[in-house]
């Protein structure tokens, strides 16, 4: 029922949108557009500001960094420096050893495969030293041979140390595992 | 599509057209809802309707005074009509060429339109083709289908069309206006009987008598006697205004409480009226009978339900169950204080009761979601 007796053509029988509707829809629209635009181009200059700025930045840091290498010393400097240190040093309170820097040779030079088992006067055979002694006997402990001959190798080829002596002495077991016991003499001598 | 249903819904609910019934005696505004069973008025407005429209099924126009009928419509708005105005548009009975046609099954599964078109020409004033046609498969007993129908002059609906487009109420329906009355009965019926009932409508111009059972309408016919026929005849009888007349026939004692009395035939406003009273029985009493006869399952009739202005006359509802035998109702007195509440602190010119056919409508809103005639905002 009812269903049936309407006259008014479907075509008709439809919502018009009022004025009102597009009028708000097109200033909803001009506004819409308008903020954008405006975002778009803040964000624009946002970028270009931002690119000038770490560019600016980033030459800084070039600079920076051409100042400070400029501002080091050369590595010819420093030794000269450190050479000239240690001459005054000798000149006031005699020759002296730093076991810092004999420590840190022996460091570069020992092979993982080798340990100090000992290091004694090589002039006395005790294992006291006073400020001038030099000269020094080190019983190194080392698996194989090509460790020994490494060892060699960095020592002979080290600043500082002098009168290099290698003499193996045989094989034994350290800290439980087979090795062979090279005795090493050497004269240290730095800042020449 | 979720989207676009999304926004036809929200454009539905906001569009709640307004129903405005176009009569030869009143212009009636009604707007509100239909919600758990009881309406929310928010406007009830009715106007004099003026002399310049004419309803009639004889007519390609029903425009004759175009200004005055825009300034009525326009009155109902307090003269201002607001922007974006949506209406669904009642026009009263005789407007439409209205009847039932009683055809075989048969011959309607073959070529309904052709048997229809057919069928509705035989009785149609004008050539179909100034009609739109509708109808509706209804009722089938035996071999036979009836098959209410109606139809409008295409000129009548451009004319309205123009009419409301100028005025700036965008139309979203018309309809006739027993679908209102018919669908508001269905709605309040307390006793659903297989048994069919007569819904006798007493407009001004004509008399729409629809035979109705629990499943809906099954037979409309229209009478072309009215209100204004009966107030015609006292008033020339009488020599009095014809507003006179009608408030003398609503309270003057002119039928007895029993009119089958003798004392009835000496009363002189009586002898006025008795041949238009004759009518209407004779031609109800006709219609009854047809349909009896048509439909054999449907001989005993339950009761005659009254509305429209006559329906309001003193005894009027005595006088037509005393010639009928039947038991007569008035629709007004059904609906009871359903009517008085949805109406509660809103005057209307002309009462309430005058906006029971657009109360019906209000129920079939077509912005509702379960409704199958959904307004074409898709």
């Amino acid at each position: 029922m009812t269903t049936a007796f309407e006259f008014l053509q479907r075509d008709s029988r439809q919502i018009h949108v009022g004025r009102r509707a597009p009028i708000a829809f097109l200033v909803a629209t001009v506004a819409f557009v308008v903020v954008a635009w405006w975002l778009s181009s803040s964000a624009s200059s946002a970028q270009r500001e931002y690119t000038r700025q770490a560019d600016a930045l980033r030459k800084r840091q070039t600079e920076f960094a051409s100042q400070a290498a400029a501002a080091l010393p050369s590595s010819a400097q420093l030794d000269d420096l450190e050479m000239r240190l240690t001459r005054h040093n000798e000149m006031m309170i005699g020759r002296q050893v730093s076991w810092t820097r004999l420590f840190a040779l022996l460091e570069d030079a020992l092979p993982s495969e080798a340990i100090i088992v000992k290091i004694e006067n090589a002039l006395t055979g005790d294992a006291t030293f006073n400020a001038g002694d030099n000269h020094f006997k080190m019983t190194v402990a080392v698996e194989n041979a090509d460790a020994v001959n490494m060892l060699y190798m960095n020592l002979s080829t080290m600043r500082g140390i002098e009168g290099l002596s290698f003499t193996p002495k045989g094989d034994v077991t350290t800290q439980g595992r087979a090795s062979t016991i090279v005795e090493v003499v050497f004269q240290f001598r730095e800042g020449d | 599509m979720s989207l676009t249903r999304t926004i036809t819904e929200w454009l539905l609910s906001r569009v709640q057209p307004d129903l405005i019934e176009l009569g030869t005696r009143w212009f009636r505004l009604l707007r509100g809802t239909w919600e758990d069973g009881t309406w929310k008025i928010k406007t009830a407005a009715a106007v004099p309707a003026p002399r310049g429209i004419i309803f009639t099924s004889y007519l390609t126009t029903c425009l004759f005074s175009e200004a005055s009928i825009v300034t009525a419509i326009k009155s109902l708005y307090d003269g201002i009509v607001p922007r974006e105005t949506y209406a669904t548009l009642i026009l009263p009975d005789q407007a439409f060429h209205i009847g039932t046609l009683n055809l075989s099954t048969v011959i309607i599964k073959a070529n309904p339109i052709a048997a229809l078109e057919r069928e509705v020409q035989n009785t149609a004033p004008m050539p179909l083709r100034e009609y739109f046609l509708r109808f509706e498969v209804g009722m089938q007993h035996g071999n036979r289908s009836l098959i209410p129908f109606c139809a409008l002059s295409k000129g009548v609906i451009a004319e309205l069309e123009q009419l409301f487009q100028g005025i700036g109420i965008q139309l979203m329906s018309i309809q006739p206006s027993f679908i209102g009355t018919t669908a508001l009965w269905k709605q309040i019926d307390q006793n659903p009987s297989p048994n069919p009932l007569a819904l006798m409508h007493l407009g001004n111009e004509a008399t729409t008598i629809g035979i109705a059972g629990s499943a809906g309408l099954k037979r409309i016919q229209l009478i072309n006697v009215g209100v204004k026929d009966a107030v015609n005849a006292l008033s020339k009888y009488s020599e009095m205004t014809p507003d006179d007349a009608e408030a003398a026939i609503m309270k003057e004692l002119i039928l007895l409480d029993d009119p089958t009395q003798e004392a009835q035939t000496e009363i002189p406003a009586y002898k006025a009226l008795e041949s238009t009273f004759s009518t209407w029985l004779h031609k109800l009493y006709g219609i009854l009978q047809l349909h009896a006869a048509e439909v054999p399952a449907d001989t005993t009739y339950r009761q005659i339900v009254l509305s429209g202005g006559g329906a309001l006359w003193r005894n009027f509802d005595r006088l037509v169950a005393d010639n009928l035998g039947l038991s007569v109702t008035r629709f007004e007195s059904v609906l009871g204080s359903r009517l008085t509440s949805a109406f509660a602190g809103i005057d209307v010119r002309g009462g309430a009761q005058g906006f029971i056919p657009l109360l019906g409508h209000l129920m079939l809103q077509p912005w509702k979601l379960d409704r199958l005639d959904r307004m074409a905002a898709t």
